[in-house]
């Protein structure tokens, strides 16, 4: 034991890299494309952040690559991105890039690569203690996707060895959901590993034994106890799910054997997830609905992702100025995720346009039937708000 | 608007006509030819076709005959007032005039203009000006429909005017619904597909491929799923296997050990066999002498008590033999005495038999004796009889038969000689007659039996042929030859004739019968035969008396018996005593030959006996040989008893010994560990198939999960995913935007109907009230309005079965009707514009109505009549409207 790991140990906890996620729901490949390699950005990011802490090495808990068959250019660019860190960068499988057979990390052209240009990553394959100069690594790999037990549960065995790792703080790394925290259920329609988690016993753990757990999977930053931290994932990729829900972010973690670890929040991500929601109501909509998305968004372009909700009602000249509008903003946006409840309701120039107009009979008789017929609910309703639309254009 | 007067000149057929109109009823009759269709045509001339002009219309005008331009004059009311109009169609200098009664005038082009004004925007072109109210001939069955379109837009106008409430669209309703159907049939097919090119069309195409996209996806992700899924499980089953093979290698060896270890024991258990066995025959032997000797020595005392009896035995066997060969020579003396009494029975019968025959014998003699004396007698007879037959002439009958036939012969010859020779009488001759050799004198008489020349005097020569022939002289050969026989024949037999014969030999036979009799009856004797038989008698009697004599020297014929009676008595006697005796023989001979079998019996007996008693006495000394040498050789009683309980511990020690180890190898289960290894061996081999099985679905698994580095099953198909919601998105809005087009043309198309049947109903009303009369009060007419336009005429009776009929399903004559009746109900509608009348022409309009509904049509006339049109009927058969109570205008 020397003395310098007598003193506190500094580190970068990051996780959920899922560097290949292929953001399907990105209609427009250079878009997609962009946000694919801002996550092989955030990963500079993280070597500036372990460059000013001075950390010792870097920590990803689980899921650095999306699945196990990210296109070979993906994994090149990864691991050159990872090479490019400086540090040692200790890695666990985690759900999405699991160790087992046919996962991404028996990948022999990976392998080469990592050779290659990431000499500095090591993948913790294995249930094993990882003695360090300047700490222990207490790795819980997922060997495959859905673990049927607890990934950690082999912590509890390590009885007699504890002694051995000596001042070392013990860093658990373990990927999955923990019991008194279970993500709640994600409606990302791009995951296709959301369900089923791999659920991990913190409270079977040897607490005093252990010093910090750093953890993976959910992708907001989240202390799930006194030593456990979900450090998020290093850029956002999904909008966020509450007030709480912070990601695109990684910890430095600082920690000393048998203290509480000094937990600091590093903005790690480049990528804006938006979410926002409007009702149009009152005499003139649109401005209002415009000044919310100007002072949201500014001007900028590709940089952000929004989820926006709509509702309330709408006379006809009015939806089609937000039409226009949207148009606009999805072509701004990296993705208008748009969920539109908005309704039809003419205003009363505009029915009076339609069921007033003394010199046209049948257009006349057509929209107050219309205008009765939308009154109802369901699919007819909707149609009749339609049609009457359509006859606003026509007849205009 | 109302015609009043209407005079033409120089048109057509007509120089110069003028017709005063009833103000309601006008009925103008004419033959055919006579200008009836003319006088129409020059109504709707004069109003609707300008005076100047030289068209083709003008140029028809014309008179046939020439005789100036044509001239139309019209008087008319209208607007309230009287008008006169006339028009000379004078080519460029037609001349056009239009008076109103009390008011202005106006010529020509003004004249024109005013004229149009009364009439009407839509009066139409010159040639078929208000063609709604003109019914041409031969057009009266034609669909009315095209005639109510073109009046459509004033019908309305009126119906408006009348009814107030009553809308009609507007240009931009019309181009609204026009571009809603030109929408819905650029979207839509006529079948209600959405149509290829169509937005909805696309976003279901896209959708659909999207979908394709989408399960392709899902199954090359599925597949990577399941090769992961199968490695997993293949891993898993993998490691068991191992681990089974494992335990079961443990097992393995452990039943290995195991069968060497029952080998080991099953080896000592064979020696300590061994052993067990030798101890036990050591034993067995030391005790099987023991008993050898014992037995030796019971059966030895055994022996020598059974010897005594025996000889005694055979003491008494001898004694028996003696016995009975005594009895046996007693029986066989016996016997011998009875077989020399059979020899002297048969000795006596012999004799008797030999006296039996001899007495027989002589009684034969004397009975073939006396036959013999009776045969002598014969012969002596048959000499006599013989000497007499041979002084007879041995004549027999068959000589004299023969005799007599030569005679026979001879007299006829004789008589045919007589008959055929020549006989010549020489009655008188003055000359020699010389007959042959002789000469003939008067008287003589010559017969000629042959060729005889005859001579008379010297100059006749004749001769003579008995017989015209040679014959005569043959005949005399012949009976030449006869009598020599028969004298042969008589001097042979030595007779003279045949009567001579006869009697001799009569009396030759009769002898000779005699003769053979006694020869018969000496044949029957048998004269011979007795002799013989007497000869052979006597030597038979001779040699039996020789037997007798020398058989029983003193006997002679005294004691013979008297007869052969008394003999066989004796005989018979002899035979019983013979029989007797041979009975007897018999008896004793049985006898004796049972005592032999006796003798016999008892000798073998006897000699059994001693062979018994030998061979006891034989064992008794090789018992006593054998004991002495079983005692030399096991010793004294003692000392056998001593060895005898040594070997027996021996023995149980190595039973016990043997049982231990039997008991250690029972405890190893040997048969099931022998089914153990080969079990276990079989396990192993199906684990290490199972483990290459599992290895083989391991190895396809990873080449299934080995992906191209290129592609991305997981990021393919969340991007068909997202491609199939987005593609599903955009067709539920396309549909929705579809279903709204598709909503609205309809209602457009519902509110167009509407309005169309608000404004032909009063139409429809009408036209069914003038039907009624004609086609009965249940009967509706229907005018289908499709938008702005009429588009079909149809016709409902309640009291017909069908529902409804289309104009052109109509009968030739209702389509008339049915026509005139939509005519007269627009003219009616129109009429309001014209002061609430209109002129309603129609030439020869019902040509197919039967004259039924003619009488019928009559009545819807009169109806228009009343409500105030001007009905003007142009007819060559005047009769049919003759009800119709018009004016009547005869051409």
């Amino acid at each position: 034991m020397t003395e310098a790991a007598k003193t506190r140990t500094i580190f970068v906890h990051t996780a959920d890299w899922q560097i290949g996620k292929p953001y399907a729901r990105v209609v427009d490949p250079g878009k997609r494309a962009l946000l694919q390699d801002a996550r092989i950005r955030a990963i500079e990011r993280i070597g500036q952040v372990a460059e000013d802490e001075q950390a010792a090495f870097i920590v990803v808990a689980g899921d650095l690559f999306d699945s196990s068959t990210v296109p070979s250019a993906t994994v090149s660019k990864a691991l050159s991105a990872i090479g490019a860190l400086g540090r040692p960068v200790y890695v666990i499988p985690g759900n999405h890039d699991h160790g087992g057979t046919g996962g991404i990390w028996e990948q022999p052209y990976l392998r080469r690569e990592q050779e290659a240009l990431a000499p500095n990553l090591e993948v913790l394959l294995d249930p094993e203690p990882r003695v360090l100069e300047s700490a222990v690594l207490l790795p819980c790999p997922l060997q495959r996707r859905h673990a049927s037990d607890d990934p950690a549960a082999w912590l509890s065995g390590l009885d007699g060895r504890w002694q051995d790792f000596g001042d070392r703080p013990r860093i658990v790394l373990a990927h999955g959901s923990v019991q008194d925290f279970t993500a709640p259920a994600d409606d990302e329609e791009d995951d296709l590993h959301a369900s089923a988690p791999n659920r991990l016993r913190l409270e079977r753990m040897p607490q005093d034994d252990i010093d910090y757990i750093a953890l993976g999977d959910w992708h907001a930053t989240r202390q799930v106890g006194a030593k456990a931290w979900y450090a998020g994932a290093h850029e956002q990729d999904r909008f966020p799910r509450g007030a709480d829900y912070v990601s695109g972010q990684s910890l430095v973690v600082s920690v000393h054997r048998g203290a509480a670890p000094e937990v600091r929040e590093v903005r790690t991500g480049a990528i804006r997830w938006h979410q926002l929601t409007h009702e149009f109501v009152g005499e003139a909509p649109i401005p209002a609905f415009e000044q919310a998305m100007e002072q949201l968004l500014g001007g900028r372009v590709d940089r952000d992702l929004l989820e926006l909700q709509l509702s309330g009602a709408l006379g006809f000249a009015d939806r089609d100025r937000l039409d226009e509008q949207l148009d606009v903003w999805s072509n701004r946006l990296i993705r208008l995720k748009l969920k539109d409840t908005t309704t039809y309701a003419p205003t009363r120039e505009e029915i009076d346009a339609l069921a007033r107009r003394s010199a046209d009979p049948l257009i006349a008789q057509v929209a107050t039937a219309l205008l009765e017929e939308s009154q109802s609910g369901g699919r007819e309703g909707e149609v009749a708000r339609h049609a009457l639309r359509e006859l606003y254009r026509l007849a205009s | 608007m109302r015609l009043l007067e209407l005079t033409v000149r120089n048109y057509r057929v007509h120089r110069a006509l003028t017709i005063q109109f009833d103000a309601h009823r006008n009925v103008i009759a004419g033959p055919n030819e006579a200008g009836k269709s003319t006088l129409m045509e020059a109504i709707q001339r004069v109003l609707f076709l300008p005076a100047k002009g030289n068209t083709v219309l003008h140029r028809a005008m014309q008179a046939a005959q020439g005789g100036g331009f044509p001239e139309v004059e019209l008087r008319f009311e209208a607007g309230g007032a009287q008008y006169h109009l006339e028009k000379r169609y004078a080519k460029a200098n037609g001349r056009a005039r239009l008076t109103q009664l009390g008011g202005r005038s106006f010529s020509d082009q003004a004249a024109e203009d005013v004229l149009q004004s009364l009439l009407g925007e839509s009066a139409g072109k010159p040639e078929a000006g208000w063609a709604h109210v003109f019914v041409a001939q031969g057009r009266s069955g034609q669909d009315p429909i095209e005639i109510a379109n073109l009046y459509r837009q004033d019908l309305v106008a009126q119906f408006q005017a009348s009814g107030g409430a009553i809308v009609q669209q507007s240009a931009r309703d019309a181009a609204v619904s026009a571009t809603l159907a030109q929408q819905v049939g650029d979207w839509f097919t006529l079948a209600g597909k959405p149509r290829a090119g169509s937005p909805l069309g696309e976003a279901e195409t896209a959708l659909a491929e999207a979908s394709q996209t989408l399960e392709e996806a899902t199954a090359r992700y599925e597949q990577r799923e399941s090769a992961s899924r199968r490695h997993g499980e293949a891993s898993a089953r993998i490691e068991e296997i191992v681990a089974e093979q494992a335990a079961l290698g443990r097992e393995l060896t452990a039943a290995t050990e195991r069968a060497h270890r029952i080998d080991a024991l099953r080896d000592a258990v064979a020696e300590q066999s061994r052993e067990l066995e030798q101890a036990e025959r050591a034993y067995a032997q030391a005790l099987e002498a023991d008993t050898r000797i014992a037995e030796a020595r019971r059966t030895l005392e055994q022996r020598q008590r059974e010897l005594a009896p025996l000889e005694q035995a055979v003491m008494d066997a001898a004694k028996g033999l003696e016995e009975r060969q005594r009895q046996a020579r007693a029986a066989k003396a016996a016997w011998e005495d009875a077989s020399a009494a059979v020899v002297a029975a048969q000795a006596t019968l012999d004799d008797r038999m030999l006296v039996q025959e001899l007495v027989g014998r002589r009684e034969a003699k004397a009975r073939v004796d006396a036959s013999l004396a009776r045969v002598e007698a014969l012969e002596a007879e048959i000499v006599h009889r013989r000497t007499s037959i041979a002084a007879l002439l041995q004549v027999t009958r068959e000589d004299a038969e023969a005799l007599r036939e030569h005679e026979d012969r001879c007299l006829r010859a004789r008589a045919v000689m007589e008959a055929i020779s020549a006989r010549l009488s020489v009655n008188e001759a003055d000359r020699p007659v010389q007959v042959g050799e002789r000469t003939l004198a008067p008287g003589d008489v010559e017969s000629f039996a042959e060729e005889t020349e005859i001579r008379v005097g010297e100059a006749v020569r004749l001769t003579l042929t008995p017989g015209g022939g040679t014959d005569v002289q043959a005949a005399a050969q012949s009976l030449d030859g006869l009598v020599r026989a028969r004298d042969e024949l008589a001097a042979r037999i030595d007779v003279t004739s045949a009567i001579e014969a006869f009697a001799a030999a009569d009396r030759y036979e009769g002898e000779r019968a005699a003769l053979a009799q006694l020869q018969a009856r000496l044949e029957d004797a048998g004269g011979e035969r007795l002799r013989d038989e007497a000869q052979c008698l006597a030597e038979t009697i001779t040699a039996l008396e020789t037997r007798l004599a020398r058989r029983c020297p003193g006997a002679d014929g005294a004691n013979l018996p008297a007869d052969l009676t008394q003999a066989q008595h004796a005989v018979q006697d002899a035979e019983y005593a013979r029989a007797s005796a041979q009975s007897r023989e018999t008896d004793l001979a049985a006898r004796l030959r049972v005592a032999e079998a006796a003798v016999e019996q008892a000798r073998e007996a006897a000699e059994a006996a001693r062979h018994q008693a030998r061979s006891l006495a034989e064992q008794v000394a090789a018992g006593e040989q054998t004991l002495a040498w079983l005692v030399e050789q096991y010793g004294e009683q003692d000392a056998r008893q001593r060895a005898l309980v040594d070997l027996r511990a021996a023995t149980e020690q190595h039973a016990r010994r043997m049982a231990a180890t039997q008991d250690a190898l029972e405890g190893l289960q040997p048969e099931l560990v022998q089914q153990d290894i080969p079990r276990l061996r079989r396990a192993l081999d199906g684990q290490g198939a199972a483990l290459e099985a599992v290895r083989a679905e391991l190895h396809q698994a990873l080449g299934a999960l080995g992906g191209d580095g290129v592609s991305d099953p997981e990021a393919d198909l969340l991007r068909a995913r997202a491609t199939f919601d987005r593609a599903r998105e955009r067709a539920d809005t396309q549909r929705l935007r579809a279903d709204a087009l598709q909503h609205l043309h309809r209602l457009f198309s519902e509110k167009q109907q509407s309005l169309a049947e608000q404004y032909t109903r009063p139409l429809v009303e009408k036209a069914s009230e003038y039907l009624r009369p004609v086609l009965g009060a249940s009967t509706v007419l229907q005018l289908d309005v499709e938008g702005p336009v009429f588009r079909r005429l149809e016709i409902y009776r309640a009291d017909r079965a069908e529902s409804a009929f289309a104009f052109d399903e109509l009968s030739g004559g209702t389509r008339e009707q049915v026509a005139a009746a939509l005519r007269l109900a627009m003219a009616e509608v129109l009429a309001a514009d014209h002061d609430g009348c209109l002129p309603v022409v129609f030439d020869d309009a019902f040509t197919h109505s039967d004259p039924e509904r003619i009488r019928q049509l009559q009545r819807m006339l009169d109806l228009a009549a009343s409500r105030g049109l001007q009905v003007i009927v142009l007819t060559c058969a005047p009769r049919d409207y003759s009800g119709f109570g018009a004016r009547e205008i005869l051409l």
